[in-house]
């Protein structure tokens, strides 16, 4: 739509400054200065030098072998991510939608952990998960104290042990976006199949996912850049320990800028996660945009 | 009509948030002519010592009521480090507040953040002569003149210890040596109880214990010369001292999965009669002896963590805590004035006797009169076990430059707990400093 009159577009230029201008004070600004900060280093201290070291963070960060750890987790736990939490939460969605009995309270049974902090459902996870905690002890009551293992420090639970409260604490908000997906195909749909004869599983391929489509996309888009941000989960469960084992970028982020005070360092990963968030997100949409074509 | 509303909202709108984002970017300070003296301590919570601290604020305030005091003071770690950060990145220090290590305080006093404190100790030889030499050397900066740090809290960190668990496996004496420690864990163990209470998720834990047998095999003075860099973490008396705590593990001196667990998870272990002995400071001898938050409060006594029979000469080197309140540098005129006036009211005779006689933490002073009828009996022995200190020092990594030393050390003592060697750890925190150098 072409604005012609130079009143309604000075309207238009109105509504739009006060978004435009919160949107570059605190996201652009910041960014602008995260790069710069990037390129140089600097002790934290105000009133100190800042001085150019032009790639030198980036050079320092790629020959860390923790931060190379913190990239193969931030990895794991964006594909283990986005392959249970649609699909479940879709599941889960299919399974309580329309008249099923019960559906409202499993509608808010699992949602639930979506409304508690994200630091609440660590602690809760991590009073479960530790070496004398609730698993632990079930697994030994029930004679089974072999499978009873430090899940939060061994080397291989460790890192699956914090995606899977990941994956439990946000299947629920899936769920709910593709409840209200769900709510815009028409029954009609489904009944002219099932007069065709088509089965409930036929009709979830064929039906409920090609129209759900652009709302899984959405969902698995989310949860790309919602995966490669986690943070609060991380620190309150291990605080990236033991030894670095369970630390993403953002928490090596984090402990550079404001423990070691390496603002460049940490500055320099943000930049990173940045670009990584920036790269899954393309790739998912040419991705699925390939899937439509074909 | 609609359309001049719909331009009038937009024009209100804009200027609403341009309106908005000024008033955040400009300073309030006319808003008040009150003096604000901001506090950044550790003192935060419902703990006796945090009540007489605030019971100082409130008296002051009371003093000088063209005075308005904010105070920060975090409890928790994270968001206490948060804050500082931000306060030092951005150049809006609070008054009073403290910064953990000593080699590290180099920068601040560059940047003229921290106050050197020696002309107002010799000023004011009431107060300033009541401190102990040894705490005040502290904060005397490698390199730099003056005094950075006023310490408002010291006490050995100590084994505190069950004795009746002691007594039931049949150990009446606390160990004083380390054969007869590790002898003292085998018959712990083999009665079923924990035999130290260590929770390595809170890595300082595992860090104290380091420091301790660190004190104990090479002298106080040995940290200083890591920092300086004339000693080296590979060097092989250093790399003997993470052996130790490796060995204690091997011995199964600590719970199994010891790496999951936090303080306060052990401490509730301790306090309940399931572990033997727990490694700590003065701040938890209120918890000790409260019988309502610990049912062994009878049995717990304290001990100097043992020394080595080849090396009697570091028997008495101890880590122990000294906390400070530093003040601001960029101060002046009635502020500083002001914010002085505090400190010295939360340091001076009057306060550390409130401290001592009624929450057993110990200012460093000379001057104070304990009474013995009211503190603890714990608390007497820490002060005594402190007078038989040679040498003092808090952590190895305090004397480190790098502000990465503090995790990277802890770090990588804990990673020992799940197999790494004592070499490897060694080789570990050596390329945190070449890489730092």
């Amino acid at each position: 739509m072409k604005i012609r009159s130079s009143k309604a577009k000075w309207i238009a230029v109105c509504f739009v400054l006060p978004a435009l201008i919160i949107y570059t004070v605190f996201q652009i600004i910041p960014l602008i200065g995260a790069f710069y900060f990037s390129l140089s280093d600097w002790n934290g201290l105000a009133g100190s030098p800042i001085t150019f070291v032009g790639l030198d963070n980036f050079k320092r960060i790629f020959e860390d072998a923790g931060f190379i750890l913190s990239l193969k987790n931030m990895a794991k736990m964006v594909i283990l991510s986005v392959l249970f939490h649609t699909p479940i939460a879709l599941l889960m969605a299919v399974a309580i939608q329309g008249k099923t009995k019960g559906a409202k309270f499993f509608k808010a049974v699992y949602f639930v952990p979506t409304v508690f902090p994200l630091t609440a459902v660590g602690l809760l996870w991590y009073f479960i998960f530790m070496p004398n905690g609730s698993l632990n002890t079930i697994l030994t009551n029930i004679g089974l104290e072999k499978l009873a293992v430090p899940w939060l420090v061994e080397n291989a639970t460790a890192m699956n042990t914090i995606i899977f409260v990941n994956i439990w604490a946000g299947v629920g908000y899936y769920m709910v976006i593709l409840l209200a997906g769900l709510t815009t195909i028409s029954t009609d749909v489904y009944e002219a199949a099932a007069i065709d004869g088509a089965t409930p599983v036929k009709r979830f391929f064929y039906i409920t996912v090609p129209l759900l489509k652009p709302i899984i996309k959405m969902c698995i888009l989310m949860d790309i850049i919602g995966s490669v941000k986690v943070f609060d989960l991380v620190f309150v469960m291990t605080e990236g320990g033991p030894n670095g084992l369970t630390n993403l970028p953002t928490t090596l982020m984090y402990q550079e800028a404001f423990k070691y005070d390496h603002y460049g360092v940490g500055s320099a990963i943000g930049i990173i996660i940045l670009l990584i968030c920036l790269a899954g997100t393309i790739l998912s949409e040419v991705v699925t945009s390939k899937k439509e074509e074909s | 009509m609609k359309k001049r509303w719909k331009r009038i909202l937009a024009v209100a709108l804009a200027c609403t948030t341009i309106a908005g984002l000024a008033a955040g970017c400009g300073s309030n300070e006319k808003e008040s002519d009150k003096i604000k003296i901001r506090l950044l301590t550790r003192m935060a919570g419902t703990s006796p010592q945090v009540q007489i601290y605030k019971d100082i604020l409130d008296e002051f305030q009371e003093k000088h009521p063209e005075v308005e005091i904010v105070d920060d003071s975090q409890g928790d770690d994270g968001s206490f480090n948060n804050i500082l950060k931000t306060d030092m990145s951005s150049g809006t220090m609070a008054n009073i507040f403290r910064i953990q290590g000593v080699a590290n305080l180099e920068k601040y006093i560059d940047e003229g953040y921290l106050l050197d404190f020696s002309p107002y100790l010799e000023e004011d030889a009431e107060w300033g002569g009541g401190f102990t030499e040894g705490s005040l050397n502290y904060y005397k900066v490698p390199g730099k003149d003056g005094i950075y740090g006023i310490p408002c809290e010291s006490g050995l960190i100590g084994v505190y210890y069950n004795e009746r668990i002691f007594k039931e496996c049949g150990i009446d004496k606390f160990p004083e040596t380390w054969t007869e420690f590790l002898d003292a864990i085998d018959k712990i163990n083999a009665k079923d109880y924990t035999p130290i209470a260590m929770g390595a998720k809170t890595s300082y834990m595992a860090g104290h214990l380091h420091d301790l047998i660190f004190y104990r095999w090479m002298g106080t003075e040995a940290a200083k010369l890591l920092g300086n860099r004339e000693l080296k973490w590979t060097d092989s008396d250093v790399v003997q001292t993470l052996e130790f705590v490796k060995e204690l593990n091997d011995r199964h001196a600590f719970t199994d999965g010891v790496v999951g667990l936090s303080d306060d998870i052990v401490k509730a272990d301790f306090q309940n009669g399931k572990a033997a002995m727990m490694i700590t400071g003065p701040w938890n001898i209120t918890s000790f002896k409260n019988p309502d938050e610990c049912p062994e409060a009878e049995n717990i006594q304290l001990a100097k963590f043992p020394y080595f029979e080849e090396k009697p000469e570091f028997k008495n080197e101890d880590m122990q805590v000294i906390s400070p309140y530093m003040v601001n540098g960029k101060l002046e005129g009635k502020e500083l004035e002001l914010t002085l006036e505090l400190v010295k009211m939360l340091t001076n005779k009057e306060a550390a006797e409130r401290f001592a006689n009624e929450t057993s933490q110990l200012i460093p002073r000379t001057d104070i009169e304990v009474d013995e009828t009211k503190v603890d009996p714990l608390f007497t022995k820490n002060v005594e076990l402190c007078a038989e200190s040679t040498g003092v020092a808090v952590d190895v990594f305090d004397f480190d430059p790098l502000a990465s030393m503090q995790d990277r050390t802890r770090n990588s003592i804990v990673s020992m707990f799940t197999g790494t060697s004592a070499e490897d750890a060694a080789k570990e925190i050596q390329a945190e400093v070449d890489k730092g150098e």
